[in-house]
């Protein structure tokens, strides 16, 4: 194993192929993540972009080609990554500050260990005076800084973030997008950060991953290029308004197209080439 | 309810969930090993679907290997007369060709069915009234939940006292454990009518007994045939243990004849009979009220 | 409630004090027909409340009971608990091995369907009367609600919280420790609850079958010595052993779903 260097890619996908129920969901998916970027993947939906995910972090077993996550293929969940779950994944009969401390009480450190930890996270994402409550008793938002505490609790790698503030409001989603990017100032990890807001994707990600067809594969890598951290101004500005144009069109150029289609025929009110997944 | 009965309210409740399906019990129906829905059929443990026939197969092996366990368990360690499968199923044709076995079903369902009638209409009109009259509810309400508490097995001898070793004692028996469950769900479903509807006859001056026969009753049904699904099964064994108990003629007594004198395999051809009759009583229901009420779908949880 | 547009609501105080009312009326007026069905009928037949209670305190000082009460809580206890644990164990067995339920589902459910009495008098001529027999039944008796949902807690475990446990590199044990039993305790409660009741009936059906010195057989004899008032007095003890059954079991259960609230 060659020791990684500054330019070795933290997460590569290599030609990823994924099948099950006798249909191919993903074809020929590669790509890289270098250490410190934000890859954003967003696609329509169904096409598969969770299973990606779930194949990167070893969740799932590819069909045919490899994930390496620092230069070491993955078949099982391997150490340093750690996952931002869409409905929050907390344990409902765990604190906060339990729930924080799973990624470390997992592998044997005791809570009074960890305790150091979880506080400095708490404090983190701003969930001071949670520590002992339960996550029935706290809002979305706050359920997913929890999770999101827990996911840097281990201080991964790799941070994966599957749709991570689709379950929240629009406000809450704001709020915590800005939060997450804050915190990600301080962090020397990779991330990949998967969701079908496609306004989302171009905000957090560095570059853009666009999943499409059916079976899916890459339409086209975008680099967003916005130099320097992420502010709520940066959706004003050009570079961010070029680049999400070109990825929506991008990605609803089938559903655009299925519509502009002639109303003359009464029965088709669905393109044959539109892509049902699922 | 006063005095609450969780038990039988949660099994109601699972009955009138399971609504057209042929059995009510706290578990999946589908025997096809349906897990928790799963985004992805992969992971790492392989888990894949098991097809109709391979469920087949793996049922019928488990079933030979539960019975072959049961047969040489009972050749090597048990006395002669205890009952094997193979032993039950030779005995079928005897028990069949047998007249006091066929006297003996008739005169335990008729009574099954005798007590279930009058336990639903008994238990229909208190629990309607316990229903819309807070007042009774409180005053009955409390005793309705004590006979729940009471394994009713133990009312059996004072019921032997009051009408002896007779087919009335059985009847008795079956009334009082058929009546229960009615009462309970009839009571419920009664006070659940939805002010909406309420409001609605209100509006339109509707004379009581139309509201009653065309609001409240109807609105009740799920819940009475709840209540008359759980009513069953307790009349069967409300039957069987008055019979073991006096032994009149009936199974219960056929069962209990043949154990105590030896034959046993009868009497396991007897007992899968029971159940077979309370199974089949409950499908039958099921599909009468899919043909006689096609409105009719489970009641929702509150 | 009034038809009146513009009636005020009920003060709340008036309306408990009108439920009160009613429980205190049922009770009394239970105690009542007690008493008068008591007086009109012979004694074989029925007594009345006072003389039940005077029964009661016979059987109680007289330490009847109380050794009838121990017998019978002793296999009580034994079935129940091995009925938990071996239930609990099968429950999450099943949830957790798909062949193992596809092959064997139909058998429980038609167990669960087939009434454990029937089965005592088999059980009488295997075992016949003594202390294990009774356990047995018990144990029958009480099996299926704990097996059946605990299994079905096990089965439903949210994917995406095996998901987190998988992520963050949960060994095997870990998983039962942090996910699978925590998540299934609620519904092992919800089967324990209906267990206790289901016992309760096994109680006393091998009290009255297997046994010459329980509860159930104490009742058996006071219905052969004609002692209504025993009989009378020892089902109300039933009663409020069944009671208190249902309270403990209700607790149990909240108890432990507490975090399932919201």
């Amino acid at each position: 194993m060659t020791a990684t260097t500054q330019t070795e890619p933290k997460i590569r996908v290599d030609h990823l192929v994924k099948q099950y129920g006798g249909r191919v969901v993903l074809n020929d998916v590669s790509f890289d993540v270098r250490p410190g970027e934000i890859v954003s993947i967003v696609g329509p939906s169904g096409c598969g972009k969770t299973t990606l995910l779930r194949c990167v972090v070893g969740l799932m077993r590819p069909t045919e080609g490899t994930v390496y996550i620092s230069g070491k293929p993955v078949s099982e969940p391997p150490e340093g990554v750690a996952m931002v779950f869409q409905h929050f994944g907390l344990f409902p009969w765990k604190t906060v500050s339990a729930n924080i401390a799973y990624g470390l009480t997992a592998q044997g450190i005791s809570r009074k260990e960890a305790a150091p930890r979880v506080s400095e996270l708490v404090r983190l994402v701003g969930l001071e005076g949670f520590e002992k409550s339960y996550p029935y008793q706290l809002s979305g938002g706050m359920q997913q800084r929890a999770g999101l505490a827990r996911a840097l609790a281990v201080s991964p790698g790799v941070l994966v973030m599957d749709e991570p503030f689709a379950a929240l409001d629009a406000q809450t989603r704001d709020v915590l997008q800005l939060e997450l990017l804050r915190i990600w100032q301080g962090l020397d990890a990779a991330m990949l950060f998967v969701t079908h807001s496609i306004d989302e994707a171009v905000l957090m990600g560095d570059r853009v991953v666009i999943l499409r067809g059916s079976p899916s594969t890459i339409f086209d890598i975008v680099d967003v290029g916005i130099p320097g951290p992420r502010t709520r101004a940066v959706v004003d500005s050009d570079r961010f308004r070029s680049a999400r144009d070109y990825v929506w069109s991008a990605v609803m150029q089938d559903e655009l197209a299925a519509l502009a289609k002639p109303a003359a025929s009464q029965t088709a009110s669905l393109s044959p080439e539109a892509p049902t997944q699922h | 309810m006063s005095a609450d009965a969780p038990d039988i309210r949660a099994e109601a409740r699972q009955v009138r969930q399971a609504g057209a399906g042929t059995r009510a019990i706290p578990a999946e129906r589908s025997g096809k090993g349906r897990g928790p829905a799963r985004k992805d059929a992969d992971s790492a443990r392989v888990e894949g679907r098991v097809s109709p026939w391979q469920a087949t197969a793996l049922r019928v092996g488990a079933g030979i290997v539960l019975l072959a366990i049961w047969q040489v368990g009972a050749e090597l360690f048990a006395p002669s007369y205890i009952a094997t499968p193979i032993g039950a199923i030779g005995a079928i044709p005897g028990v069949l060709g047998d007249s006091s076995f066929w006297s003996s079903t008739g005169a335990t369902l008729l009574a099954i069915v005798e007590g279930l009638a009058i336990a639903v209409v008994a238990g229909t009109i208190i629990g309607l009234a316990m229903g819309r009259l807070p007042d009774l509810n409180r005053i009955l309400g409390m005793y309705v939940g004590a006979f729940y508490a009471i394994p009713l097995i133990a009312i059996v001898p004072l019921i032997t006292v009051w009408f002896g070793y007779t087919p009335q004692a059985r009847l008795a028996m079956i009334v009082l454990e058929a009546v229960l469950p009615i009462i309970y769900n009839v009571a419920e479903g009664s006070r659940q009518v939805s002010s909406v509807y309420l409001d609605v006859t209100r509006i339109h001056h509707v004379p009581w007994w139309r509201v009653w026969g065309g609001v409240v009753f109807p609105n009740a049904t799920p819940y009475v045939l709840a209540g008359i699904d759980l009513a069953l099964g307790r009349a069967v064994i409300g039957a069987v243990v008055a019979e073991y108990v006096t032994a009149i003629n009936g199974l219960g007594y056929y069962i209990i004849f043949n154990v105590r004198s030896f034959p046993e395999n009868q009497g396991v051809v007897a007992l899968v009979v029971i159940v077979l009759f309370a199974l089949a009583v409950r499908a039958l229901v099921n599909l009468t009220v899919a043909r006689v009420m096609p409105w009719y779908r489970p009641a929702k949880e509150a | 409630m009034s038809a009146v547009a513009g009636t005020p609501q009920r003060q709340p105080g008036r309306v408990r004090v009108r439920a009160l009312a009613g429980y205190a009326f049922g009770l009394v007026l239970g105690a009542v027909v007690w008493q008068v069905v008591g007086y009109s009928t012979p004694q074989q037949v029925f007594v009345p409340l006072t003389t039940t209670l005077q029964r009661l305190g016979q059987l109680i000082s007289s330490g009847e009971l109380g050794s009838a009460l121990w017998t019978s809580f002793q296999s009580y206890l034994v079935g129940l608990a091995l009925a938990l644990v071996v239930g609990a164990f099968a429950g999450i067995l099943l949830a957790r091995r798909r062949l193992l339920r596809v092959a064997f589902e139909p058998y429980v459910i038609a167990l669960y369907a087939t009434p454990m009495v029937g089965i005592i008098p088999f059980l009488l001529a295997l075992l016949g009367f003594a202390f294990w027999p009774k356990v047995v039944v018990i144990f029958l008796f009480a099996f299926f609600p704990v097996l059946l949902n605990t299994q079905r807690g096990a089965q439903s475990i949210p994917p995406e919280l095996l998901d987190v446990a998988r992520v963050y590199r949960t060994k095997e044990l870990g998983i039962w420790r942090h996910v699978i039993i925590p998540y299934t305790l609620p519904f092992l409660m919800t089967g324990v609850r209906q267990s206790l009741a289901r016992g309760l009936v096994g109680m006393i059906a091998s009290d009255f079958f297997l046994s010459a010195d329980g509860l159930g057989s104490l009742l058996i004899t006071s219905s052969e010595r004609f002692d209504t008032a025993a009989m009378l007095a020892i089902t109300l003890v039933i009663t409020a052993i069944g009671l208190a059954l249902i309270g403990i079991g209700r607790f149990l259960e909240s108890r432990f779903a507490r975090w399932r609230t919201a």
